[in-house]
């Protein structure tokens, strides 16, 4: 059990700068804020609760080892990892495929290969278009929250309707934007 | 301005025709599209099973064990003599299991007992660092407790494993402290049935590993190896601060005595030591009892760290009273009352 120091919110920079130094306190700390997310972007893509066991320990072993190809000036580590999570399970989909092996992994070169960040942009165009593809009032609170990265309580402000209703649009958007991407599919590849 | 406003103005797309990232506002809305797609993914997780942690957690220490230590002047002062005494330890691996794995060191502890030991108390620091404390490590609140279970693991099996447990352990310690430096040294930690700052307990640690170090270098035929000075003069400081509450924890009274406690020899100094506390004395003077004090006791700084690590006795060990004896002795006594398993 982690003593309270643990539960205090360090930035994604001071836990990255943190892991650069090996402190497994940090590592411990971005398991417990990030590992549900990570896992679960898992599952989605490869559908296998092994799988995306498998690729939850590889996304955080490469957090572990190479913390430095994290660059908080292109975004979160939150979005990092889902990136990271999203690569190494379609390369589980795509092994899958060809019926090798999943320890084939291949954690230890951090840096992307060019066809990972063709991936990524395609993964990112789809998931654009699909929010593009939703209803008015649906679109401006996701673009509010994820583009502009405004509170929820000052898009509430904005768009003048009470916080809850915010909430539920919101919920209502990612319900459709989920169901839309799981029918093209979540590898994205 | 509307979302779409700022949707047009962002432009239509955030790649370029190849697919790539098209420059640092286009990143931005990348990571805009990865937050989201986390968010989608996690409004019906399925939680990873609990084990996974520890599995994680267990991968970075196997792998970190392989890197080098932190070095001395990345670590805050109280976690330097840790790391100097992690890496005294470690030197004595090989002679150790070529030598000695059977050997008795202390009472009837081998030195994998010694080292299972350490790695048990280690570990109830670690944990109240915040580091994890895999099942090899032992369990258990208290010394005793967690060593005889990190005994009865693995590492209690062999000389090598409990080495190299331990070494691992260390490390992570060591890099914990270089990771939170200074600012992270103050911090009061729950540690051995008290509450202490998060460097006493480092030196602390530095102490106890002195200490068996000089055991195992005992069985190995080696000199003694005192201390850095500086290091010396942290971990005497440590114990002098503890002796008021080890004397009085042990139903001593000290009937508002003051005594100054004199180290000579490299890493000493002069701390006065009251019934409620004790603190150094910024300049050391000309050592001397004056009126007001019961007394001044004077001795060697490493026998004053050996009798409070139990490798001395109050009777035997070398040192000089003047002023009221009863009080030094009082001292004496309250520094071997430091000394635990």
């Amino acid at each position: 059990m982690l003593p309270d120091h643990a539960e205090v919110i360090l930035t994604d920079d001071e836990l990255v700068r943190r892991l650069g130094l090996g402190d497994e306190v940090a590592l411990a700390a971005a398991y417990d804020r990030f590992a549900t997310m990570v896992h679960a972007v898992a599952t989605r893509v490869c559908g296998e609760r092994h799988a995306a066991e498998d690729v939850t320990q590889q996304v955080f072993l490469q957090l572990w080892t190479s913390p430095g190809t994290f660059d908080g000036h292109k975004g979160s580590l939150r979005g990092w990892l889902a990136v990271l999570a999203h690569r190494r399970a379609v390369d589980w989909v795509r092994r899958e495929a060809v019926r090798s092996r999943p320890s084939d992994a291949r954690v230890d070169d951090p840096a992307p290969s060019a066809e990972e960040q063709a991936m990524d942009a395609t993964v990112a165009r789809r998931v654009a278009a699909a929010v593009d593809q939703l209803p008015e009032t649906y679109r401006e609170v996701v673009r509010m929250l994820y583009y502009e990265e405004l509170p929820v309580r000052v898009i509430a402000d904005r768009l003048g309707i009470p916080e809850g209703t915010t909430k539920t649009r919101l919920r209502a958007a990612r319900q459709r934007l989920a169901a839309e991407l799981a029918a093209a599919g979540w590898a994205g590849a | 301005m509307t979302a779409d406003d700022n949707r047009a103005a962002e432009g239509p797309d955030n790649v370029d025709e190849t697919g790539a990232p098209s420059g640092g506002e286009a990143m931005d809305d990348n990571d805009a599209v990865w937050r989201l797609l986390s968010d989608l993914s996690e409004d019906d997780p399925v939680a990873p099973p609990v084990g996974l942690r520890a599995a994680v957690l267990a991968g970075a220490r196997s792998e970190g064990a392989n890197r080098p230590l932190p070095r001395a002047d990345q670590l805050p002062a109280a976690g330097v003599p840790y790391l100097r005494q992690l890496i005294e330890l470690s030197s004595l691996g090989p002679a150790l299991i070529a030598r000695t794995a059977q050997e008795p060191v202390l009472g009837e502890w081998t030195a994998t007992d010694v080292l299972a030991h350490l790695l048990a108390v280690d570990a109830l620091a670690g944990a109240a660092l915040g580091l994890p404390t895999p099942p090899e490590t032992g369990s258990g609140a208290d010394v005793l407790t967690r060593t005889a279970s990190a005994r009865s693991g693995p590492a209690g099996a062999s000389l090598r494993e409990a080495l190299a447990v331990w070494r691992a352990q260390a490390a992570a310690i060591a890099r914990h402290t270089a990771a939170v430096g200074e600012p992270g040294m103050a911090r009061q930690v729950p540690y051995l049935g008290t509450v202490m700052a998060a460097g006493d307990v480092l030196l602390d640690r530095a102490f106890e590993t002195w200490v068996h170090a000089e055991d195992l270098r005992t069985v190995l035929g080696r000199p003694a190896l005192d201390p850095a000075p500086g290091d010396v003069h942290l971990m005497s400081d440590l114990g002098v601060r503890m002796l008021p509450g080890a004397w009085l924890s042990a139903g001593g009274d000290l009937d508002d005595e003051l005594v100054h406690l004199v180290l000579t020899g490299p890493g000493g100094g002069a701390w006065r030591v009251g019934p409620r506390g004790a603190a150094a004395l910024p300049d050391a003077g000309p050592a001397g009892w004056r009126p007001g004090l019961a007394a001044v006791v004077v001795m060697d700084g490493i026998d004053f760290c050996r009798l409070a690590g139990g490798r001395a006795e109050p009777h035997s060990v070398p040192h000089r009273v003047e002023g009221d004896r009863a009080a030094g002795a009082h001292v004496l006594a309250a520094t071997a009352l430091l000394a635990r398993p």
